[in-house]
């Protein structure tokens, strides 16, 4: 036993390895550039020899580009690449529609850290204002955190919504070979900096993270039955939350994460549980012989919306965790599923199918209205940012699925095209 | 359209994909006991043998109910593990793609389930059988028309 769990670890590590650097996902945007506003993120100044470690405009354009919201001028097209916020001439920028110019610095240090500044430039409400600055002394490894920092105050200073560009995505991917090929992986929101969180030869399912951003609860199949584990990123330490006859899945924290919803079979159709997380408590929420599943917390950590097919095709309903009442949500579209509710509780986003085809619609609380986001393929397993501007899934390319990200307004939209499996089952992190 | 591109590049491949549930272990019972082909005669291990590589049941769209044509194929399954209690099976239940994962963990049940109640019709002791669902998640076939859908929609005994 000992002999096959140590070659195991060592075959893993190899593995692993072996994985870091490659194979990570990218963003490639397929629309909404022409809904965007320029912007203009000058060439950060490198005062070092040989290259930076990184470019920082590149990062903060692209998180500036992957919002939706801007489109980052290219820097031949730039009129002037001032450094600091006293060389930007806002009249040079306006006839280009550029309405704030981000200018910076990156130098090294004695110590071999780096000192990285920036400024946010207005050119036309109030030209020359700096709208956000700040500075950063940093490892090498903290670079690219140093500059999605910047992009999140800038962000702000820009839209006033915060940023979330610190955040991560974990997800599911299936390998084409190997015997452990599934895996579950977490990386920055724009697939960088990938690991592997589980390795299994059975399939993954439904990560979701913790509202304190350091544990995820799945689903695995190892053993040839489904598990409700909790795994803490930080140790490897995985708690079993619920190993029972049929399905244990579908995994939803409350937002105050004192709570875990989830869906059990052990009664012969599924039906919602909640488990209080400090007493490990399981109650159950709903029952009845139809099915109740993929439960979503409204603010309120009282509400879960769900799916139910108790009328006969999935729809959404609400059911209060403390009294138990129930309500049917949506009436709307042959089927209604897969429910995420944004964190303000304003609107939920959820895989709607009409005429065969199942696309993920924005359903609004309060005008009780739908608003369908997407053309991919087959969508499904929604996740929304922490700021509510972007929804994160999955859609079917090819014979494979991808991730696909699309703006909560519909007018972004982008690719995470996976490069050595197919990937599914995005949750998006909170704010870290 | 792309789509019907991806059509043909799924007419191409789907003979080239194994039928993945002939691939199942000998054993992955929740019971924990082993399902020990030792005490069996050549004649049964032989018989055990073709129930393993007979082992699907496919349905129609949005059907749960047991086919008659797969009558005979239950009723030999029932046969032997009747005659040999100590044995377990594993009954999976399968959906196509379309729908969500979690939701579609209710439609491989309901097959599972609908092959359990058979078998156990047929008198197979309940305890004999364990139920897990895998939804969407090990379709037998990639394609995105009827043909592959038909054949991911199924109930597998896996012994």
């Amino acid at each position: 036993m000992f002999k096959f769990t140590s070659r195991f670890l060592i075959a893993c590590s190899i593995l692993l390895c072996a994985m870091m650097g490659h194979a990570e996902v990218r963003i490639i945007i397929t629309d909404g550039i022409s809904s965007a506003k320029p912007i203009a993120v000058v060439p950060f100044q490198w005062t070092g020899s040989g290259e930076p470690p990184q470019n920082i405009e590149e990062i903060v354009a692209s998180d500036l580009r992957n919002s939706g919201k801007f489109n980052p001028i290219n820097p031949s097209s730039m009129p002037q690449k001032p450094t600091t916020a006293s060389g930007v001439t806002p009249s040079l920028w306006s006839p280009l529609n550029v309405s704030a110019v981000v200018v910076g610095t990156i130098q090294p240090d004695a110590s071999g850290k780096y000192l990285i500044t920036y400024q946010l430039v207005d050119t036309t409400t109030h030209p020359g204002a700096v709208l956000a600055q700040n500075q950063f002394a940093i490892e090498k490894r903290w670079v690219r955190y140093a500059a999605h920092t910047a992009s999140d105050e800038i962000f702000e200073a820009l839209t006033g919504i915060r940023g979330a560009f610190r955040t991560r995505i974990a997800y599911v991917v299936k390998l084409a070979k190997g015997p452990f090929n599934h895996e579950l992986r977490v990386s920055d929101y724009d697939g960088y900096d990938q690991s592997i969180v589980h390795r299994s030869k059975e399939p993954l399912m439904s990560p979701t993270w913790s509202p304190d951003g350091k544990k995820l609860a799945y689903v695995t199949f190892e053993g040839g039955h489904s598990a409700l584990v909790l795994k803490t990123l930080d140790s490897g330490a995985v708690e079993t939350i619920a190993s029972f006859p049929q399905h244990n899945g579908a995994p939803a924290f409350s937002p105050d994460g004192s709570k875990l919803a989830f869906a059990l079979s052990k009664d012969g159709s599924l039906n919602l549980y909640m488990m209080n997380l400090s007493s490990k408590k399981i109650t159950q929420i709903t029952s009845g012989r139809s099915n109740d599943t993929e439960p979503s917390w409204m603010p309120d950590n009282q509400t879960i919306v769900y799916t139910s097919d108790q009328a006969g095709r999935p729809q959404l309903y609400t059911v209060n965790v403390s009294s138990g009442a129930s309500q049917r949500l949506t009436w709307d579209n042959t089927q209604n599923q897969n429910a995420r509710v944004a964190p303000d509780g304003s609107f939920i986003a959820m895989i709607s199918t009409n005429n065969g085809e199942q696309h993920i619609t924005r359903y609004d609380v309060a005008t009780k209205t739908y608003q369908r986001l997407t053309d991919t393929f087959l969508d499904e397993t929604p996740s929304i940012a922490p700021n509510g501007t972007m929804i994160i899934y999955s859609s079917t390319q090819g014979l494979g699925t991808i991730l696909n990200l699309v703006s909560t307004d519909g007018n972004f939209k982008a690719r995470l095209p996976g490069t050595d499996g197919q990937v599914k089952f995005p949750a998006w992190s909170p704010y870290l | 359209m792309q789509f019907s591109k991806y059509l043909k590049v799924a007419a191409i491949a789907l003979p080239l994909i194994a039928v993945t549930a002939c691939s199942s272990k000998s054993n992955n019972n929740a019971g924990g006991s082993v399902n020990d082909g030792d005490t069996l005669s050549q004649a049964e291990r032989e018989a055990l043998q073709k129930l393993q590589q007979n082992n699907i049941v496919y349905f129609g769209f949005d059907k749960y109910n047991i086919g008659s044509e797969y009558t005979k194929l239950l009723d030999s399954h029932a046969d032997f593990l009747r005659a040999h209690s100590s044995f377990k099976v594993t009954v999976e239940g399968h959906a196509d793609e379309r729908g969500t994962p979690e939701y579609n963990i209710a439609l491989g049940e309901r097959r599972a389930s609908a092959v359990k109640s058979y078998l156990q019709g047929n008198g197979v002791s309940a305890g004999q059988m364990s139920i897990v669902s895998y939804g969407k998640e090990k379709p037998a076939v990639l394609g995105h028309d009827e043909a592959a859908y038909a054949k991911n929609r199924r109930a597998v005994i896996v012994y």
